[in-house]
């Protein structure tokens, strides 16, 4: 690593929450930023996580010193999967209803290497993953019992897979529908202040718009309309604690093939938000305001 | 803290005196001008705000400019080519309107369709040819009141309003449903159905000068059992998605001009269920109604200030907007009648 700057200047009021957002393929970025987030000496106390960026987070949460390892060794083994990373197929599959379930079956195998039967009170650092209730259309947060069905929740993209029964009976899916970025989620688990590692920018290149199937003309969309309800969640939580965001723009969200390429982006998007708000704040140590900081979510 | 003020339980009826005869209300005059109507995509839901908008005109409310999105863009379209004559040209649009008329007949053809690589599974012939059917403007200049269409800009996701140029293509851009209807084509841009980023526009009628915001939403049904089948899956987390936007939207708009949030019916069949368009629409005539008359009371007969004005089941109750709340002061008025009587 290059010694880019020489650790964060600023102080944030803990609780700090690590907030880790959806975004299917590009949330592989987040193992590039929460490493050099703590290198840079902002270390969270509790970490929340939304859809793949909940399986990030659940990792982290873990063990934050073996993060990058595990992280890495968990992506490598999704990327390799050709039935799990076709987003066609996995659709397709999603809307057979006899083979609804395949893709959960799937993705549960890679997670189950991952976590075993490892339940949230086993973990170093409190976890939250959010979920969407689908009768009441409100967020859920899941922090207890089996790591792994709850990162199925979170993950239940509607049309992929099929929606997740909780303990007590709510039917859930995919968080990212209600909290795509959960800053709401962080306060709500007592999050005094936020670090939103963000690989959710659902801004792709305008060439890619030009030959593109009806499918992912809907997947798409969907992103798109995900991203402006986690804008003005930001917005609306950054009045009340400050909010640091690392996000990165680049990367296709449905590239799980080539995830990992992204993960040196997220290093550098780190790196460069430390010492944007470093430099911003001058020579005096001094702890953040509420307000965002750092990145803008592209907000119009 | 958000400003509470809570009108207790109805006098008598909705605009009688007394006796059951209705006064005209008159209400024109407590809105910060310019008045803009906001309508919502929803497809076949857009049958409220013909109900709504019957309302409005009969408390003397008439829109200076109007934003829509979706099937919201073409109500819009039809107010601002002519707001005098609107109610009854919708009256008889959504007569006419159903989904053969929007996507074709041709079942057979979109399931071929979807086994290959094309934009979109229908083509968007028959809209347009609908389109071209209820409205005579073909450009922006040719409508009598200012108007927006919002459709999604695909690559990037940033909501644009269409304001000026040739006014059919922005309305098939502002209703392509993803993966339904193709993409749009504009100065090289491809833009897909406003859904995708501002199903209602509010946040942006108050960027574009908005003096007071009318919402003209178009019903919800985020609630209820839930089914597991995809389909019913998608169609639920649609209405969900549409609703955490939509409260977004309202709150940051709400932030700095009057939002008037007309109520809705909540029991909507499916967006794309036509059969029901008359009485749904009934039903929003009568809900609107009661919520105007009831205006004055929350407003203090004064112009209104920012704020969200609402009904408390249209905006309130929401836990983690609580926690979130910020300065936005909220008028409620406790209208459902039959609730107020039951507690009495």
């Amino acid at each position: 690593m290059s010694p880019r700057h020489t650790g964060a200047r600023f102080r944030l009021p803990e609780p700090i929450a690590y907030t880790f957002s959806g975004g299917l393929a590009r949330t592989a970025a987040q193992i590039g930023m929460a490493p050099a987030l703590c290198h840079a000496g902002i270390e969270p106390n509790l970490v929340v996580g939304t859809s793949a960026g909940a399986v990030n987070a659940a990792l982290f949460a873990t063990d934050p010193n073996d993060f990058e390892l595990a992280a890495t060794e968990l992506w490598a083994g999704v990327s390799k999967d050709k039935a799990l990373t076709s987003i066609r197929r996995s659709t397709v599959r999603g809307l057979a209803s006899s083979q609804a379930s395949r893709t959960r079956n799937m993705l549960r195998k890679h997670l189950d290497r991952a976590f075993g039967t490892l339940t949230f009170d086993q973990l170093s650092l409190p976890l939250s993953v959010t979920a969407t209730a689908l009768e009441s259309g409100r967020p859920v947060l899941i922090d207890d019992g089996s790591v792994v069905d709850a990162l199925l929740a979170t993950m239940a993209f509607p049309a992929v897979m099929p929606p997740s029964t909780l303990t007590d009976g709510r039917l859930v899916v995919d968080g990212s529908m209600v909290a795509d970025v959960p800053v709401g989620q962080a306060i709500t688990a007592g999050a005094n202040s936020a670090v939103v590692l963000d690989a959710g920018s659902s801004v792709v290149d305008e060439s890619s718009v030009i030959d593109i199937g009806w499918y992912h003309v809907m997947a798409l969309s969907a992103t798109h309309m995900l991203r402006s309800q986690a804008q003005h969640q930001v917005a609306m939580a950054a009045a009340k604690i400050p909010v640091v965001v690392v996000s990165i723009a680049t990367g296709n969200p449905f590239d799980l093939r080539n995830a990992l390429d992204s993960v040196p982006n997220g290093t550098a998007a780190a790196d460069r938000v430390v010492a944007e708000i470093n430099s911003h704040i001058g020579t005096r140590r001094r702890t953040l305001r509420p307000g965002q900081h750092g990145d803008q979510l592209i907000s119009r | 803290m958000a400003d509470r003020i809570r009108v207790p339980g109805p006098g008598p009826g909705p605009g009688t005196d007394g006796i059951g005869i209705t006064k005209p209300l008159q209400l024109a005059h407590l809105l910060p001008k310019p008045v803009v109507f906001v309508m919502a995509g929803g497809g076949a839901h857009g049958c409220v705000q013909w109900g709504l908008l019957q309302a409005l005109y009969e408390t003397d409310i008439r829109p200076d400019a109007l934003i829509g999105t979706s099937a919201g863009a073409l109500t819009c379209a039809v107010v601002a080519e002519d707001p005098i004559s609107a109610i009854s040209r919708l009256t008889y649009v959504w007569s006419q309107l159903d989904l053969d008329v929007l996507v074709g007949d041709s079942w057979l053809a979109m399931i071929t369709a979807a086994t290959k690589r094309k934009d979109s599974i229908a083509d968007s012939a028959a809209e347009r040819d609908a389109i071209e059917a209820i409205l005579a403007a073909r450009d922006f200049s040719d409508l009598a009141l200012p108007m927006a269409a919002v459709a999604t800009d695909l690559a990037t996701g940033e909501a644009t309003a269409f304001d000026a140029g040739p006014l059919v293509p922005a309305l098939l851009a502002s209703s392509a449903i993803p993966g339904v209807l193709p993409p749009v084509t504009i100065d090289g841009r491809r833009y897909v159905d406003g859904l995708a980023s501002a199903n209602l526009p509010a946040k942006l009628a108050v960027d574009r000068g908005a003096g007071s915001i009318i919402v003209l939403g178009t019903g919800s049904r985020t609630r209820g059992p839930a089914a597991t089948s995809a389909p019913k899956v998608v169609a639920r987390v649609n209405a969900i998605l549409n609703a955490s936007q939509r409260q977004g939207q309202l709150i940051s708009a709400a932030g700095e001009v009057p939002v008037l949030l007309l109520p809705t019916p909540t029991n909507m069949g499916a967006a794309l269920d036509f059969r029901e368009t008359l009485s749904a629409a009934s039903a929003s005539y009568e809900l609107g109604r009661n919520f105007l008359f009831d205006l004055p009371q929350i407003a203090g007969k004064r112009k209104l200030t920012r704020g969200i004005y609402s009904r408390t089941e249209d905006i309130g109750g929401d836990v983690e907007l609580e926690k979130l709340a910020i300065d936005v002061p909220r008028f409620e008025a406790l209208d459902n009648r039959s609730t107020t009587e039951v507690r009495v």
